[in-house]
């Protein structure tokens, strides 16, 4: 097709439409669902250092949104954690809680896997012994269409030699 | 020999005497200085014999400081002057002992007397990470797309589909460095990935063989960025990813690995480059006429391009989600959006910085094909300011007026978006100010393409999700849609919205909209002249949903199809296995613009566990409209003979379900009141009343017993061959099982409609192996023979 008759297309296309007719037609009394509005991380148990947003002070990149440092492991200690979402009356209150599944140093239980974990709660362990330090990234997500609120936490298990 | 003893025993005490004299202190401090700043007397000098570090070996976190000091040997050797040194000073440097550790390695610091190079002693210094790894996880992107992949369908957040692979494209690099968590070794708080100095060691396998550069090259080590060449497009890759600098042990443990499949096209890694989309003709200006003074959009996007180093005559064959990506008002050119100066002069129908209507973010005008391949990945416009709207923005009833996509074809070839979370700024009207904002942009609009296709998409919030316009001024063809597994949740104004276009909706689901479906607008089937003296084809769209389900708004009283503008009939709104759930208020599935013609379905009460599998509908812009009232009864078919039975069966007599329907239709006052006294018995035996006296129990009584008619459907009656009969005056038949079936070819001019009923002939049977479309008046029919289930 020609450059003109494209450009004719496009002229005649947005003339017309001006004149043919417009999206008149009504909307009335709708009430949307209510989509998560914030995320918050939170150790319940009070057992962590928890920073929140930690970036690179060179670059400003965020690093974790959320990140819990856990000093004086002994093996088979875990960590447990809740999500809180925002607002209350929210459509979609639930979490995922996501790994990278190759990544077999830690395990995070929920109540998908565990119906004795409560909702939005994840229940962090390590796999095998600590020698030093262990760090376990994951995600945190809410389960909405759309673009979902996606948060960065990690867990620092620190071994008692280095605390 | 005596005389010289003497002499020299004179001359060492005159020396002495005038030493001490002079300056006493000078001589203790010469002694036990270690540095180099004294200058012994040479005639008094105590040599050196040897000097010592306090280490020689030592590690050093990177960037920390050491300081090393000296034993001098004899302590009291005269000159201490000495002089350091680094066999390496990029790793470790050295000044008056001090030892800083610039770069991971080993380096030898060296200290040596200056008077004497044979003096000297040596530490061994080795500069070691300042920071720990402490953990490698696959590229966050990869476990994103993972996670994504496996959601369940049944979730709002899960696609349909879950076996898409990953997709690279080979026209830049693409980045695989794996999610470092690397820590302070001190804090063990997080520090930024670049911390971690080693390079790793990349490869990519094409089965069990490791290829070269023919198709793969490491660009960066440090940074992981690998390039595919084309030979590489059309084949699948192992990328392997091991980080330098751990021990052997825990080398397996932190290499990652991801398989990609390579395609000819563009990795996106930010919202500016989606700006590769666009290809608007040169000296293309937009007619928006309060943006006269800053309209020629195609050199808009040029200047955008080239100030983000961006190559303007770029076109990629597709664009590659590497990440998710939000697009902001930073990421298109400015002119997109009003200036304060442009709302100012434009008085208060504008606000500042809101987006301009008519605005098409990505506007694709040349030929040939355009994927979008999202990777599962997000697509969000939901920072995009709204567009305040003009023309007195909103009508009585709350309507809102937009036209701005996120992106529009025109003339093109196929149009392809798929594996994409497309996330719109669509906002709601709470309130009248929030009106003249609400509604937000079309996702994508298309006109003269040959097609516009979506493949396993999640589109929310938008204002419509696909809009079909009319271009045919030139012969071209309408732009078809075609749906395949696509979510629309949450739009303002309508799913779809058609002008022409044939569209097919597949294994999709809609739910939750401010609108209709879908909306037919301007149908003409005739040749006319626009206002504006151009002469248009007719069209008559078409639009088959197939194996879809369809939810109902959350409140709201339009209908589930509409039609605006229409002059004469419209084809087929062809229904086949659909589910439609409904709660809430009654919905109506079709209507035209005057209000004409709805269909009140009948699951006002029945809740989600309801539905139906059927069909339908069409109907006339101007035309009569279908007025009907709640069906009920059952169709049963059995297709292994080509006959339909409609299986009109004979309920008990005591039935319930039959005794509503024979209330509610039989012409007999007689038969009409032993109906309802047999009723008002079942509704007090079945607790639905409680005091047959009660003014409203009838109402209770009706209520409950016809939203049971949705499950035992009857037919009015049956024709003089024992074949069904349709009758259009009052009811048409709602199925309520599911039974659904794989869409077939449909059966054309079945029947041409006659009077209000069809009897189909058995040569019409045997033409009908699933489904028929039955003509009458200007409405046509579409329904699904569903096999029978006793």
């Amino acid at each position: 097709m020609k450059k003109s008759t494209i450009l004719l297309l496009v002229i005649v296309y947005i003339v017309s439409f001006f004149v043919i007719g417009l999206l008149g037609h009504s909307i009335r009394n709708y009430n949307p669902e209510v989509y998560p509005e914030s995320v918050e991380i939170i150790d319940p148990d009070n057992r962590t250092e928890m920073s929140k947003d930690t970036v690179d002070p060179d670059t400003g990149e965020l690093l974790y949104h959320y990140y819990f440092v856990y000093k004086n492991y002994k093996s088979g200690d875990s960590v447990r954690i809740k999500a809180n979402i925002k607002p209350d009356n929210c459509t979609y209150p639930d979490v995922k809680f996501t790994k990278d599944e190759s990544d077999t140093s830690f395990k995070i239980e929920t109540h998908e896997t565990n119906p004795n974990i409560e909702k939005n709660f994840a229940l962090i362990t390590l796999t095998d012994e600590l020698e030093t330090v262990l760090s376990t990234p994951f995600f945190v997500s809410t389960t909405n269409p759309g673009s979902q609120i996606k948060l960065k936490v990690c867990i620092t298990f620190v071994s008692p030699l280095l605390s | 020999m005596k005389k010289a003893k003497l002499s020299t025993l004179l001359i060492t005490l005159l020396s002495l005497t005038s030493l001490v004299a002079c300056n006493p202190g000078e001589i203790t401090s010469s002694s036990n200085n270690s540095g180099s700043s004294n200058q012994p007397s040479a005639s008094s000098a105590i040599e050196l014999t040897a000097i010592a570090l306090n280490k020689t070996e030592t590690s050093i976190l990177l960037n920390s400081t050491e300081t090393l000091t000296v034993t001098f040997t004899p302590n009291n050797a005269t000159d201490k002057e000495v002089e350091w040194s680094s066999d390496d000073a990029t790793i470790a440097s050295v000044e008056n002992g001090v030892v800083t550790a610039k770069k991971i390695g080993v380096a030898n610091i060296t200290v040596k007397s200056k008077k004497n190079a044979s003096i000297s002693a040596t530490c061994k210094v080795t500069v070691k990470d300042n920071v720990i790894l402490s953990n490698v996880s696959a590229k966050h992107e990869f476990v994103l797309y993972e996670q994504n992949k496996v959601k369940d369908e049944k979730n709002d957040d899960g696609f349909y589909d879950h076996t898409q692979s990953y997709k690279v494209g080979d026209d830049n690099a693409f980045n695989v460095k794996p999610a470092l968590t690397v820590l302070d070794a001190k804090t063990y708080q997080p520090v930024s990935a670049s911390q971690w100095l080693h390079d790793f060691t990349i490869s990519a396998k094409l089965g069990n063989d490791t290829v070269g550069e023919e198709y793969f090259k490491v660009l960066d080590a440090r940074e992981c960025n690998v390039d595919f060449t084309e030979a590489a497009v059309g084949k699948t890759f192992t990328i392997s990813i091991a980080p330098g600098g751990v021990d052997a042990s825990k080398v397996a443990q932190f290499t990652k690995s991801i398989t990609v499949d390579v395609v000819d096209g563009y990795n996106v890694y930010n919202a500016k480059e989606l700006g590769y989309f666009d290809t608007r003709p040169q000296d293309y200006e937009h007619d928006v006429p309060r943006m006269e003074d800053d309209n020629n959009w195609k050199a808009k996007w040029a200047e955008f391009k080239i100030a983000n180093n961006m190559n303007p005559d770029y076109l990629p064959a597709s664009l590659i989600l590497q990440t998710d990506i939000a697009v902001t008002a930073n990421d298109v050119p400015s002119n997109f959006f009003y200036t304060a100066e442009q709302a100012a002069a434009l008085g208060d129908t504008k606000a500042a910085g809101s987006l301009v209507d008519f605005t098409f973010f990505y506007e694709r005008t040349v030929a040939g094909d355009m994927t979008i391949d999202g990777n599962y990945f997000d697509l969000d416009f939901s920072a995009i300011p709204l567009i305040k709207r003009e023309r007195q923005k909103t009508t009585a009833e709350g309507a809102v007026i937009g036209h701005a996509a996120a992106f529009k074809a025109i003339a093109g070839g196929d149009i392809t978006f798929r594996n994409i979370n497309m996330t719109g700024n669509a906002k709601k009207a709470a309130s009248d100010e929030d009106k003249i904002y609400a509604g937000g942009i079309i996702f994508s609009k298309a006109a003269g393409s040959k097609s516009l296709k979506a493949y396993n998409m999640i589109a929310t919030k938008f204002y419509i999700t696909f809009f079909g316009e009319d271009p045919d001024t030139n012969g071209d063809p309408f732009t078809e849609f075609e749906l395949d597994k696509v979510k629309c949740f949450d739009n303002y104004n309508s799913f779809l919205y058609n002008w022409g276009s044939t569209v097919t909706a597949k294994n999709s689901l809609f739910r939750s909209c401010g609108g209709p479906v879908l909306i037919q607008d301007h149908t003409n089937t005739d040749t006319y002249e626009s206002n504006n003296g151009f002469v248009i084809d007719g069209f008559a769209p078409v639009a088959n949903f197939i194996d879809c389900t369809i939810k109902n708004y959350v409140s709201g009283s339009e209908a589930w199809f509409q039609q605006f503008n229409a002059t004469s009939v419209t084809n087929d709104i062809k229904m086949l296995s659909d589910l439609f759930y409904a709660t809430g208020l009654p919905k109506s599935f079709v209507t035209n613009d005057k209000g004409e013609g709805k269909l009140y379905q009948a699951l006002a009460t029945a809740g989600e566990n309801a539905f139906f599998n059927f069909i339908v509908l069409n109907k006339s812009g101007r035309a009569e409209g279908i007025t009907t009232v709640p069906a009920c009864g059952t169709v049963n078919f059995t297709n292994t003979d080509k006959t339909i039975t409609f299986n009109y069966r004979q309920p008990p007599v005591d039935d319930p379900v039959y005794l509503a329907y024979v209330a509610y239709n039989t012409a007999s006052d007689e038969e009409k009141q032993a109906a309802y006294q047999a009723l008002g018995a079942a509704a007090l035996a079945k607790g639905i009343i409680t005091d047959p006296n009660d003014p409203e129990a009838g109402n209770k009584i009706m209520g409950y017993f016809e939203s049971l008619c949705m499950e035992h459907m009857m037919l009015r009656g049956v024709n003089n061959n024992g074949g069904p009969v349709f009758d259009f005056g009052e009811r048409f038949g709602l199925l309520a099982y599911d039974g659904r079936n794989p869409f077939l070819q449909p059966i054309q001019n079945v029947v041409a409609g006659s009077a209000s009923q069809f009897t189909p002939t058995q040569e019409q049977l045997a033409n009908m192996p699933n489904y028929c479309t039955i003509y009458y008046g200007g409405m046509a029919l579409v329904m699904e023979l569903t096999p029978y289930v006793a």
